[in-house]
């Protein structure tokens, strides 16, 4: 069945575009590598079916399985030439290949990824996502008794446990503000910020504030992106249908997955913002907004907001009420980047996150060592897009580790940018409220592994199993 | 492989594209650019990222020779050349040009008479005629390495509000008086104290200015 007015079997593209939401809230990766093509293709068999888009709509199963390869993964299956020569040089290269792009350096320099991510592994990444912790165990005690009875060649190499965040009046997460904590529940993360705001309406897809999440057109209209943006196989935003690798077959309903594992210091976050509020007489919390672009609750700075999703930066050419250098504005400038172009210029850098937290929430006053210990706690970032190199890529390097688009010079995203040293944010003030520079920025956000993944519809991840 | 001297790379990109015209079509060659100096382009500023962008024709038999012995070339194009500096990657840059139908109509406009030329859109076909006569630089000599057009415009009008808050406290002001114009100063200038200067990682310059979309 399709969905209405569309033309996309959803049936055939996998639950995660969907998004897994609260319903399944226990959640956890697999990271597999497979020794042989024929070892690859039992375990493929043993994760069939995979979760649909469309199941997942319906709400019918208690568990969701979902799967996605790495270029080696691939590989590893003796998959047709025609195949591995036709995709793209990003995926092939892998993400630890495209560190300078991507700013991963420092703290987050490939060098210092979990060892897992080293000598490229990992072959297949295996999401679960279920309805209690008891069903997750119970799979997961399943699938290691079938991978240990298998005779060779298929290896759990590592696994994440992942789980949502819902903000509760009782559990505090503001620094200094207690008027700053979300009145209503709201999905979080770990900086105490309301989460997954920010993704795109998808013709046939996600039908959901086309106003505000949209395309933005001159004329002032916002429309639904076209599918192509995200999904291989269909019209995108220049009215063409984008690269794919070939057959069709293959690519048809799949799409890229970047998935990083960026552990988030809350610690630290909570400390530079403690001192730098306490040394220039400001408010802790409303910095924090401010780097952020948004309350914690999710509510726009932008003060003729229609609602917490639609609403323009036409009013805000300057960044005085959401800075120009802000985490938001960043990731989705909408019509930043001049009066009458709508979204134009930004349109092709659009990207579908589906992002889900690690960790224990550490509360107002808590540390992190006492909640997590060394496991920390962080943000499993998954995006999903049509072209790695022209969507991910480009925001990481355009628009979160450089200014020169949101006036800002060199200045990088304040939240998840590359921090080496000096590196700043303006926030600049209106009449009731000085500007303010968050000076010397420290690393909040260090990414810890991640790689490059083909998602494939479920008949190309079929095709892939019988080989 | 790129001959660029490493040291003059900064912020901005060179862009040199040649495209051929058929000799007959010399006169409505001219004809679009007389018209394109005596019109008003206020698009075009509000691009920040392009620095300039320039078209001239170089007549077919005006081709530069070395020397007087250098026998003239008999090349049966007139030769139309498009030189720009932008800041940004090079897909953007592209993308700016199709996607906002004011700059592609005047681009449809300028590139008319070009061979080939298949018009802005579809943008894979655009960008691929573009990239197909994009010739690369040898030498590029950049004065500002650590500054991009909007760094310039932001320093500029910094420049201009500094001036005044001089004027404003040269004569004797108390404590009082002096934190009230320094906090109006500093609140007026905040949007532009974007830090500048060359960034750290070159590799960041070339991806940018490689084309992103083109195969297929």
């Amino acid at each position: 069945m399709t969905s209405k007015n569309s033309s996309v079997n959803t049936k055939d593209v996998q639950g995660i575009f969907k998004g897994f939401g609260l319903k399944w809230p226990y959640g956890r990766f697999f990271y597999c590598n497979y020794s042989t093509a024929d070892a690859g293709r039992e375990l493929l068999n043993r994760l069939a079916p995979l979760t649909s888009f469309h199941d997942v709509s319906e709400a019918k199963s208690k568990i969701c399985i979902n799967a996605a390869f790495t270029f080696h993964g691939l590989k590893a299956l003796d998959v047709d030439t025609e195949i591995l020569s036709s995709l793209p040089p990003e995926f092939v290269a892998g993400m630890q290949s495209r560190a300078d792009i991507n700013g991963d350096a420092g703290e987050s320099a490939p060098s210092c990824w979990e060892d897992i991510w080293k000598k490229h592994r990992v072959h297949i990444w295996v999401g679960v996502y279920a309805e209690t912790e008891g069903l997750l165990q119970e799979w997961q005690r399943q699938f290691e008794g079938w991978v240990s009875s298998q005779e060779e060649g298929v290896t759990i190499i590592g696994s994440q446990d992942v789980s949502r965040l819902v903000s509760r009046k009782d559990q505090p997460v503001y620094i200094e503000d207690p008027a700053s904590q979300p009145q209503t529940p709201v999905l979080l993360e770990h900086f105490g910020f309301r989460d997954g705001m920010g993704n795109p309406a998808i013709k046939g897809l996600v039908d959901k504030h086309v106003a505000g999440s949209g395309s933005l057109g001159v004329d002032g209209k916002w429309s639904a992106l076209p599918t192509g943006e995200f999904l291989l196989g269909y019209v995108d935003s220049n009215g063409e249908i984008p690269i794919a690798p070939k057959p069709q077959s293959f690519s048809q309903n799949g799409t890229f997955m970047v998935l990083r594992k960026l552990a988030q210091d809350v610690d630290l976050f909570r400390d530079y913002l403690s001192e730098l509020a306490g040394r220039l007489d400001g408010n802790a919390d409303d910095i924090a907004s401010r780097m952020v672009g948004r309350r914690r609750d999710g509510t726009p700075l932008i003060k003729d907001a229609k609602s917490d999703f639609d609403f323009t930066f036409q009013s805000d050419s300057e960044g005085r009420q959401c800075p120009m250098g802000s985490h938001m504005r960043r990731a989705n400038p909408r019509d930043s980047f001049g009066e009458g172009f709508g979204s134009l210029l930004v349109d092709r850098h659009r990207i579908l996150r589906r992002a889900i937290t690690y960790g224990k929430l550490v509360e107002h006053g808590q540390r992190q060592a006492e909640v997590n210990g060394d496991d920390g706690q962080g943000l499993m970032f998954i995006v999903l897009n049509a072209s790695i190199s022209r969507q991910f890529e480009f925001v990481q390097q355009q628009w979160i580790n450089y200014g020169n688009e949101f006036n800002q010079g060199n200045d990088r995203d304040p939240i998840v940018g590359l921090q080496e040293g000096g590196g700043q944010m303006v926030i600049p003030g209106d009449k009731q409220r000085k500007s303010v520079i968050c000076d010397n920025l420290r690393q909040f956000v260090t990414c810890r592994g991640g790689d490059y993944f083909f998602l494939p519809g479920i008949d190309a991840f079929c095709g892939l199993a019988k080989g | 492989m790129t001959m660029t001297p490493k040291h003059l790379i900064g912020k901005s990109n060179p862009m040199t594209v040649i495209t051929p015209v058929a000799r007959w079509k010399r006169l409505g060659t001219w004809l679009v650019l007389f018209i394109f100096r005596h019109l008003p382009l206020g698009i075009v500023k509000q691009l920040a990222f392009i620095h300039f962008a320039r078209w001239i024709t170089i007549k077919r038999e005006d081709l530069p020779r070395l020397t007087e012995d250098q026998p003239k070339e008999n090349w049966p194009y007139d030769l139309y050349l498009f030189t720009t500096n932008f800041n940004g990657s090079w897909d953007q840059y592209i993308d700016a040009f199709g996607r906002i139908e004011s700059v592609s109509k005047g681009l449809n406009m300028l590139w008319y008479t070009s061979s080939g030329f298949p018009g802005p859109w579809p943008m894979r076909l655009f960008k691929r005629y573009i990239h197909y006569f994009e010739y690369p630089q040898y030498l590029y000599y950049n004065a500002y390495p650590g500054a991009a057009v909007r760094d310039i415009d932001m320093a500029l009008q910094l420049e201009r509000k500094l001036d005044d808050f001089v004027a404003r406290t040269e004569k004797p002001v108390d404590d009082r008086e002096f934190e009230v114009l320094f906090n109006a100063f500093f609140d007026d200038v905040a949007p532009n104290l974007g830090q500048t200067g060359r960034e750290d990682v070159p590799t960041n310059l070339e991806h940018r200015a490689q084309p992103l979309e083109l195969s297929q």
